[in-house]
């Protein structure tokens, strides 16, 4: 039943997609030196990851612009919006751009005079007044702890829904640690490769969300199998309820301070998602003659 | 205990000689002899690609006669044949700088065509001597990791004079090797015969799907692992002559190969663990699944109306999961549907009829489509087309089918 449910969302989510916005597509400029030259237009928007793009006197891209790095040299029309997160925009004395221009803090961005920009500029575009405000060690720690909190309550929820599906991912875990890695694995590099795809086609970006939430909502399903699997190993030694907070404070404690550890930290952290991950998806699996079912 | 090193050393054995042969085949044979032609002797495109396919379909004839001739044998006669094999194979790639002309080429393909087709029965059926079947699935993974680890780590150019020098070395120590156990002198008479007797052991004679309908399942095999061979085929030899390639598995920088090796042994061992406790019905859609979305990753990046040919690595290295995923199949799947009576003849026919024809085939068919005027991009949205075709075709059955009996 749920999962009738998802694939007739996913489908509604595909037929929204399907905007004669999204039917435009995105440009992607990772390299090197390009020009949209006099008269020629891009229907759709454009993102710069790298390389030079220049658009010349009369030519125009007729959708928003995303500069992430490299250098965007306009002199010609921008239909809708420039957002530079990093790199070079120079606007030169003919661009006219119809929407804003937004500056994120590593971006440069050199305006002639005479440039048209219809929006105006935002200099405060993803500026991190919070970010600088949290770089401290302590709000750092704080956050780490209250983002594995987070998780950790999240986890504990989805064991109260979904029962079933936690034990059975548990067995997964406990029972194919090296199986579920190795799903994991799988489920990883083609699940970001499929997401990263549909994201760039962007009639597909509502797939593609639902894709990283479910991947999401996979892990943390995991999270709530190891939660599981802790409770058990700590019961023996506390009585009742502790043993249930026992491996709360366990999982957020291991959560907030194993990938901060120097060279293991982030290596080890990937693979227990990926372990997570792999036991959640395995446990998904329909059974079938020939294939191995956890107990 | 001195039994049991004995055969961890024949299983490290086996998996040396598979990995060194197909790294072999992966370089020498395919790419090494193909720009022999193409460059040194300045044939035609299409005349290299009717001598490969002749290469292709000689040596899988030759391997059906071997595989149906050696059926039943022990390990002793296997290893003198594949070692008479290696021989020859090893003095023909001693012989390859003195190819000038298209008649030398062509003999060159014929005589080639025997010793790897003599050699494919010879030295797959070894598996059911020297691999315990819970081990096979590991060991299939090693050997790939190994062959792809060797291949792409090769620093210089994919060229058959620079490739051959290199090899002969190696494949005249392997040779030797061969050649000793064959024979058996003195001290290695008793390890060859602890090796021998395996083959008598359940535990490496009898492959794990042997009881349960083995002869279909090889047949339902050999297609879906030829539909497998056809697809990867088809798209990578459209993408050979692009920048693609020189963006990633030729490319100068050595992370780009580093990335392209951790795929392959990432993807390598994902795949063994996986065939250990599942089996390659749970594999084989992902395979399919991951070329055709690497086909159409290709598609969108050729598509994109400005920029070159991306360098991203994201395309190269899921195809190369997906690669090792089914090389892991190949290795570990045909024993597995074999006792040592039918080993010869079930690799001959998953080996020599699936791989082989298939990239005959679909080399073929790339080719033709080429000279029609198809692009790149509608020949790899073709790819992905089959690709996605062969798994929805694979889960309407399993839809239809229903869940089968759980067995652990």
């Amino acid at each position: 039943m749920i999962g009738r449910i998802v694939l007739l969302a996913v489908v509604a989510l595909a037929v929204v997609g399907c905007t004669p916005e999204g039917m435009g597509g995105i440009t992607l400029v990772t390299h090197g030196s390009h020009r949209v030259t006099a008269d020629e237009r891009i229907p759709g928007s454009v993102a710069v990851a790298g390389g030079t793009l220049v658009v010349e006197p009369g030519a125009g891209i007729d959708g928003d612009v995303y500069v992430g790095d490299g250098e965007l040299v306009v002199a010609g029309s921008i239909g809708g919006d420039v957002s530079a997160i990093g790199g070079l925009v120079r606007l030169q004395p003919s661009s006219h751009v119809h929407g804003t221009v937004h500056v994120g803090a590593s971006a440069i961005v050199a305006r002639a005079p005479t440039a048209r920009v219809d929006g105006g500029v935002d200099e405060g575009f993803m500026l991190p007044d919070r970010m600088d405000a949290a770089s401290s060690p302590a709000a750092d720690i704080a956050w780490a702890a209250a983002r594995a909190l987070a998780a950790v309550l999240v986890a504990l929820l989805i064991r109260r829904i979904a029962p079933g599906r936690v034990a059975r991912t548990r067995a997964c875990l406990v029972g194919m640690p090296a199986e579920s890695l190795s799903y994991g694995f799988l489920v990883a590099i083609v699940g970001l490769s499929l997401i990263v795809f549909m994201a760039f086609t962007i009639v597909l970006i509502p797939v593609a969300l639902v894709a990283i939430a479910a991947l999401a909502l996979a892990v943390l399903v995991g999270l709530a199998a190891v939660l599981d699997e802790l409770q058990a190993r700590v019961r023996p030694g506390l009585p009742g309820r502790l043993s249930a907070l026992g491996a709360v404070l366990l999982a957020a404690v291991g959560l907030a301070v194993l990938p901060s550890v120097p060279l293991l930290g982030l290596p080890l952290s990937a693979l227990i998602v990926l372990a997570v991950l792999g036991a959640a998806a395995l446990a998904f699996q329909r059974p079938t003659s020939g294939e191995a079912r956890p107990k | 205990m001195r039994a049991r090193l004995t055969s961890l050393l024949g299983t490290a054995g086996y998996a040396a000689l598979m990995a060194a042969g197909y790294a072999y085949n992966l370089t020498f044979v395919q790419l090494g002899l193909t720009g022999l032609g193409r460059d040194r002797l300045a044939l035609p495109e299409g005349t290299v690609a009717v001598a490969m396919g002749g290469l292709a379909i000689g040596t899988c004839l030759v391997a059906l006669a071997t595989g149906w001739r050696m059926r039943g044998w022990r390990m002793r006669g296997k290893l003198r044949v594949a070692a008479v094999a290696l021989t020859g194979q090893t003095v023909l790639t001693m012989l390859v700088g003195w190819i000038s002309t298209p008649l030398a080429l062509g003999a060159w393909l014929v005589a080639g065509a025997v010793t790897l087709g003599i050699a494919v029965p010879a030295t797959f059926g070894l598996a059911t001597d020297l691999v315990p079947v819970r081990w096979r699935g590991l060991t299939a993974a090693l050997i790939t990791a190994f062959a792809y680890g060797l291949a792409i780590a090769f620093l210089g150019e994919w060229e058959a004079l620079e490739l051959g020098a290199r090899l002969v070395p190696a494949m005249a120590l392997g040779t030797l090797g061969l050649g000793l156990l064959a024979v058996a002198p003195g001290p290695l008479r008793g390890i060859v015969g602890t090796l021998e007797r395996q083959a008598d052991d359940p535990a490496f004679a009898r492959g794990r799907f042997v009881s349960t309908g083995a002869q279909r399942r090889l047949v339902v095999a050999a297609i879906l692992l030829f539909l497998v061979f056809f697809v990867d085929s088809l798209g990578f030899v459209r993408l050979v002559d692009t920048a693609y390639i020189g963006a990633a598995w030729q490319s100068p920088d050595v992370m780009d190969r580093g990335a392209l090796v951790a795929a392959h042994v990432g993807g390598a061992l994902a795949g063994g663990v996986l065939y250990a406790r599942f089996d390659e019905r749970l594999l084989l859609p992902w395979i399919f699944g991951i070329f055709a979305l690497v086909a159409l990753m290709y598609v969108a990046d050729i598509r994109a109306p400005i920029g070159g040919p991306s360098q991203a690595l994201a395309m190269p290295v899921l195809y190369a999961v997906g690669v090792s995923l089914y090389t892991v199949l190949t290795f570990a799947l045909w024993p597995d549907l074999s006792t040592p009576d039918s080993i010869t003849r079930n690799v001959a026919i998953g080996v020599a009829l699936s791989a082989w024809t298939a990239t005959f085939l679909s080399t073929g068919l790339a080719l033709a489509w080429r000279h029609a005027g198809v692009n790149l991009d509608q020949h790899l949205s073709a790819v992905a087309a089959v690709g996605l075709l062969v798994i929805s075709a694979m889960w309407l059955r399993r839809l239809t089918s229903g869940p089968g009996p759980v067995t652990g």
